[in-house]
């Protein structure tokens, strides 16, 4: 079972009057998700802490284009995105970025939420978390941190709602060989 | 058994105390809104004014530049007009000549200037009487 906090009521309103206290509140809310976002995607601790400022910086500095508040935490992963893609334009081939998946579509879903790890496997988890491909990586990562829907997903990464369904389903495959080679 | 969220943020839980510094920082950047009302009204006024109708003022910006385009399609330059006006030819210049001596001969010879002023500000009907008489 996936324990993701619910779309609580968040102070969006009161942040984009000015209100500092609802600022803050948005930011202890998000700073530890938002930073294994980054962290996972960009592999550094410096650099992921660089860009969990920027985009705090960037969300605080545009929040009144925010058309939906409730859209506000998907708008914030969106920029972190963003910011991680604009990051490996500098540093990193751009091979490492292309994604070699078939996008067939993938009938029938295992849900990767209903993911559960024992304590021994926590370590292997991390590791075949990091050995991913970019894009499946990002689209688990969104799933598992925020429990982001598929439409949310694709919005974040700029991506097909089936391309991200693929990518989620590759992923989640790769996790449960893993997994069960474990557990034999 | 945990979730793979819970794995994720207990395996970064130690960064929590360097995001918490970085909050400061963030607050009194430049441009945040803590700092910069100004910038904070300006957004709030697109966020009120333009948003919600924006359509609206994209039809207006094309009706503009179509209207800029129009206007700058249909007018000649100046330059081009003046490159296009020639000198006067030597048999145009003759013929002018010849008609202005020809209607001298007819109403007889004038003095420019003094006769286009007192034509354009006739005096009294007592002088134009005098002027007559004396003819």
């Amino acid at each position: 079972m996936l324990v993701v906090p619910e779309r609580e009521q968040l102070p969006v309103a009161e942040a984009r009057e000015g209100n500092v206290e609802a600022w803050e509140s948005l930011f202890r809310r998000y700073r530890l998700p938002l930073y294994v976002y980054v962290f996972e995607l960009v592999r550094d601790e410096q650099t992921s802490l660089d860009l969990v400022q920027e985009t705090f910086i960037s969300a605080f500095r545009h929040l009144a284009m925010l058309r939906d508040d409730e859209k506000f935490g998907s708008w914030l992963f969106g920029i972190a995105h963003q910011k991680c893609v604009q990051q490996w334009r500098r540093h990193v081939r751009e091979s490492e970025l292309q994604e070699e998946l078939a996008t067939a579509e993938v009938v029938g879903d295992e849900a990767p939420d209903e993911l559960l790890i024992r304590e021994e496997q926590e370590a292997e988890f991390m590791k075949l978390l990091a050995k991913l491909p970019v894009p499946q990586r990002s689209a688990l990562l969104l799933h598992f941190v925020e429990g982001f829907s598929l439409e949310e997903i694709a919005r974040i990464t700029d991506a097909q709602v089936g391309t991200v369904k693929s990518r989620l389903h590759y992923a989640k495959r790769a996790l449960r060989k893993l997994l069960e080679k474990q557990a034999s | 058994m945990k979730t793979p969220r819970e794995i994720l943020l207990k395996h970064h839980q130690s960064v929590e105390r360097k995001l918490d510094q970085m909050w400061p920082r963030i607050a009194t950047h430049p441009g945040v809104g803590l700092d910069g009302r100004a910038s904070q009204v300006l957004l709030l006024l697109w966020r009120e004014l333009i948003l919600p109708s924006r359509r609206i003022w994209a039809g207006l910006a094309c009706v503009w530049v179509v209207i800029t385009v129009l206007n700058l399609a249909s007018s000649e330059p100046t330059t081009q007009v003046a490159s296009n006006a020639r000198p006067p030819s030597r048999e145009e210049l003759r013929a002018l000549v010849e008609q202005r001596r020809m209607l001298a001969q007819l109403i007889g010879p004038f003095p420019e200037s003094a006769n286009i002023q007192k034509g354009t500000s006739p005096g009294p009907r007592s002088e134009r009487a005098a002027q007559t008489s004396a003819a």
